[in-house]
Order: structure tokens, then sequence, then C-alpha cells
């Protein structure tokens, strides 16, 4: 999957599951974790959407702040999750 | 005696114990002591000296920890910070503790320069400086010889952390040498520590639970492992983290708990080598606990209770939860050589079974918050109604004030009401909890200006750039008008009981 699909995926579950249904000002360089949008409770919602979306389990040692920064990063982190799982 | 001894004692005594397991690293007490002395080392060289004061914006992480060690060297002060702080709080705490010096990533170091802190030195160890300052070659270079260090001062500063971050007005709680150890000594004993322990670390380092995984491990020569942040809300991999790693010590706030208990099947592991279960920070409802204690009949509970400002200052037992038993367990009594009373609105002592303010004196109490007057031997008031019961032991009853705690992180409601206030398409607001345990979050009513209506994203950010990461409102309902009391008070309790019936929030 390209990266522009993946991050496609994300925008419309941010939006969908956590701004309530609108996904004005929301973009791949928005700040999630920064602006709470990603926070303690939301964490282990977005990773089981990862999970069935992407069939990719995250590893813990990618569950760090550098990864989750906004959509871009997390995108960038399923590609390699991905690859790496496949190798 | 002063907190820096303590990793140094151990490391004389059992230089090739493991000191401490990170994400990052595991250090035995001899490679702590040494990374230590380098870090302290290149502090020493950027012109970090006696009582200056150095933020860690690190990772949770065994460099984080050793820098922590090395900062108490050059007795300096340490400042941990949120590892995912927005850039506009770390300058808002930056600027108010007047920071000489920072410990960071080569990517935080260039995010946080790039304003007008152009000055502000770092240490880097993950690659260059992009400012002034030293990167990891330059710390691969220096020695790991002790620095020579004069004595210090029982009372002086060891670190500050910041909490409850009014309204644009942080709070920086500082913590001297004398305050810690009262609280650590104590922690030792009543735990019984050796070195054969193995405490896990689930808080951040930028909350007071942290102290007493990290220096009663210390002071014991055990060892402590550091639950990596991105794990510490992820039931099944934090029960995972307990199955593997083996702790035998955990202290955590409740919501924890009880996520692994009710989403991570934590009660099917019977036999771990836990010997002691501590929690803080909130209540823990009876119910959960209540299972868990008759699920680990070997395992000690203890319930330490006390805000930042004074450590630990009580502590309770739990000895037995009869089955009829409501009410969550009582915050006990005094320790840490503290002393403590409720005292009524008329400013007498409450006697058994009356209620009143909890006060607190002793070697705990905080020197005071950073740039205002020292606390001095004045009592500190702690904002908390509690009830002397008839068995000596104070029951938590609730608060003075709107302060709520979620997740163990105390939020005063008002700070976050006149964050919002300040949008200019905001005419009045009301924040509530909604949710129990770790489910619990921020809600806000709000009554708009005119026609604009803010996206839930705009409330985040315009939250972000005034609170800290835990005060930023989840959900928002925009409503024509605020429930009000008879006596013109905004009626929360309408408010909530408005939540229950009904969920259509943005």
């Amino acid at each position: 999957m390209p990266k522009e699909e993946i991050m496609e995926h994300l925008k419309t579950y941010f939006a969908k599951e956590v701004l309530g249904n609108k996904d004005i000002g929301l973009d791949e360089h928005t700040p999630l974790l920064e602006w709470g949008i990603i926070n303690s409770l939301e964490i282990v919602r977005l990773l089981s959407f990862i999970q069935k979306q992407f069939s990719v389990e995250i590893p813990n040692d990618k569950l760090v702040a550098d990864y989750f920064t906004d959509i871009s990063a997390i995108a960038d982190m399923i590609l390699d999750s991905v690859s790496a799982y496949r190798n | 005696m002063s907190l820096r001894d303590l990793v140094i004692r151990s490391a004389r005594k059992t230089p090739d114990a493991l000191a401490v397991k990170g994400p990052d690293q595991s250090l035995s007490y001899q490679q702590l002591d040494r990374l230590a002395n380098r870090l302290a080392r290149a502090l020493s060289r950027l012109g970090v000296k006696h009582g200056d004061r150095v933020g860690i914006w690190l990772d949770k992480s065994a460099n984080a920890v050793a820098a922590m060690q090395a900062i108490l060297r050059l007795r300096a002060v340490y400042v941990p910070l949120d590892p995912i702080s927005p850039v506009a709080r770390v300058h808002v705490i930056v600027r108010d503790c007047e920071m000489s010096a920072l410990v960071t990533t080569h990517k935080r170091a260039q995010s946080v320069l790039g304003d007008d802190l152009g000055d502000l030195a770092c240490l880097c160890l993950d690659g260059e400086t992009p400012g002034p300052g030293l990167g990891q070659k330059d710390l691969h270079a220096l020695s790991d010889e002790a620095l020579p260090v004069s004595e210090s001062d029982e009372n002086e500063i060891a670190y500050i952390l910041y909490t409850s971050g009014s309204t644009g007005q942080p709070k920086g709680v500082c913590i001297s040498n004398r305050n810690a150890l009262a609280f650590i000594d104590w922690a030792a004993q009543a735990l019984q520590a050796t070195a054969a322990d193995r405490f896990a670390n689930h808080a951040p380092f930028h909350f007071d639970l942290s102290v007493l995984d990290l220096y009663v491990a210390f002071s014991v020569g055990a060892t402590v492992v550091l639950v990596p942040d991105g794990i510490a809300y992820l039931p099944g991999r934090l029960v995972n983290f307990i199955v593997n790693e083996a702790p035998t010590i955990w202290y955590s706030v409740p919501s924890a708990l009880i996520m692994m208990m009710e989403q991570g099947n934590l009660l099917s592991h019977l036999h771990l080598p836990l010997r002691a279960v501590l929690f803080a920070g909130e209540p823990f409802p009876i119910k959960h606990l209540r299972r868990l204690y008759q699920c680990w009949p070997a395992v000690r509970f203890l319930n330490l209770y006390g805000p930042t400002e004074t450590n630990v200052c009580t502590f309770y037992e739990v000895t037995q939860i009869p089955e009829d038993q409501l009410t969550p367990v009582p915050i006990g009594k005094a320790c840490s050589s503290d002393r403590v009373w409720a005292q009524k609105e008329d400013g007498s002592i409450a006697s058994s079974g009356e209620e009143g303010e909890l006060m607190v004196v002793g070697p705990t109490v905080m020197v005071g918050y950073w740039g205002r007057p020292p606390q001095g031997d004045a009592p500190y008031a702690t904002g908390d109604i509690v009830r002397l019961q008839g068995d000596d032991n104070y029951l938590y009853v609730g608060r003075r004030d709107h302060m709520v705690k979620v997740r163990g992180y105390r939020i005063e409601l008002g700070d976050v009401e006149t964050a919002l206030l300040a949008h200019p398409a905001i005419h009045e607001t009301a924040v509530v909890v909604s949710g129990n345990d770790w489910e619990a979050c921020l809600l806000a009513f709000v009554v708009l200006n005119g026609d604009a209506v803010p996206s839930l994203l705009e409330i985040k950010q315009h939250c972000a750039q005034r609170l800290p990461r835990y005060m930023i409102v989840d959900r928002v309902e925009y409503v024509s008008s605020l429930p009000r009391t008879r006596n013109g008070k905004i009626d929360r309790l309408s408010l909530l009981r408005h939540l229950s019936l009904d969920n259509r929030s943005v």
C-alpha cells in the first residue's frame, strides 16, 4: 500500500473516531501528540485500528513519540513495520 | 547524605548488580556511575554549576536516569520534562526556572532552539547539537572518572517537578535532598526493600510517583525496570511487561491496574513474583481493589497519599476488605516522619468522626514553588477534605475546589475553563470529567459568542498552547446556555446528569 493511501485511511480514522466526523484543519503534519489528539486513552484505539486496517502489530520499540508526531510519521512507521514483518 | 550518594554508594558496594533496565539499554551500578560521571563532565563543560537548573527532555530511558544522577553530582537541580510536551510548554518551563542547560535529543533541541531560546546550551545524547552545546561524540571523548564535588547541604534543591500548570503560570515544586530522602528512607523501610527486589517504574519521570521506584531501588542496590512511555496505557502489553520483567514491586495510579484487570487479563496470572503493589494519585474504586486483593493473597497492598508538594505523607496498608465495604480504603496515617491533621473550617483540629482539610508539616514538605516565597515551616494545606476515622486513619472525602484527577494527574477545571475562555468564539464554558477510572476524559460544555463554531481540532490546538497535555479537552458539546443553581453558580451536577442521558457530543 502506498504511503498516500495509508495517510488517507489515518486521516479518515482521526476525523471520524476522534474529531467528531470533522476533518477541518487536519492534515499529515497536524501535531497529533502535542494537541492531545493522541493521548493515553486514544492510543489503545489507534493501535487496534492500525492492526485491523493494515494487518500489522506495531512492536514496542516503535511505540515512542517520534513515530506518532503526525499522520505522515505514523504512515512511515506502518510502512516500516509492514516490511520488517514480511522479512 | 544527599540524593546523589545513593547510586555512588551502591556502585561501590555492588558494581556489577543491575541498576536500571530501560528500553534503550541496561546499566549495572558501575556503568550507571560512570555514565553519570561522563554526563556530569559534559554539563560542567557547558558551564553548569552548583544550583543551576538543568532540564531533561528525553523519552523514558536509562540515559535519562543517568542524566538525573549527573546533574545531582554537580549539585545542580534537575527538571524532568514531559517527553511529548509541546515546544511551547517547554519554553514556558525553561523560562520559569531560568534553565541553564538542557539534556535532550538532536531533534528536540532543534525544535526548542527554533524560537528565541537560541542561547540555551543543549547536551544531545543521540547526535550533534544544532546550537550551542555538546553532542554524542563530544560526550564519548570525555573521561568517566568522578569530578570532585563539595559536600551538599541537605536543604539544597535536588529537583523541580512542574505540576498542575495553572493557566500560563506553571508551578515548579522544589524538592530538596532532605525532602526526598525522608520519603525514600521511609518507603525502603516500609517495603523492607532489598537488593534482590525489582522495582517496576510505571510513572513518567516528571510525575512524582517515579521518585519511589528509582531511589528506593538505588538506596538498597536493587534494580529498577522502566516501563516504556508508549506502553504505559496499553493493557495487554503492560501485562506482558509484568510477566516478562518479573517485578517484585509495582507502583502506579489505580487506573493502570484497573485497565490491566479489565482489558489485559491481569488476574489470570496467579503466580507472579510480585510481593507488593503500591498505588497513589487517585482513589482506588473498592470493587476493583477487592478483586485484586482476593486474587493475590500473598501480595502486600499499600495506598500511598500525598500531593507532589509533600511527597508521600500518609499511607495505609490493606489488611482486609469486607464484602459490604463501599468506600475506598483510607489514606491512613502519617509517614515519612511527617505530622498530619485535619483542620476544620473554624480553624480547630478535627476529632474522631469529623472532617477537615488535611494539613502537613514535616521533612517531606517541599522547599516551595520556584520563584515564589519559601514554604518554611508553615503547614502545607493540601486542599483535600478528609475524615478522621475511629481507628485514627484518615479517609479521603473530596476536594475543597474544582480540582479533579484524571489518570493520577491533577487538573484544576477552572484552569481549563480560563484557557477555553481565551478563545474569541467562546462566551461561556464549564468543563466536567466524563467516564470513570482509566476511561475518564475531559468534556467542555461551551456557549458560543456568535455563529462561528470552532472545530474540536481548533479547540485542542488552542488548549495545547496554554495547558499541559493532560489538561487538553477530549470532547466539546455546544449548548445554548449553561444550567445554573439557585445562587447563580454553574450547576455541574446537572451537566453530569445531562451527560449520562445524552451522548450527542462532538
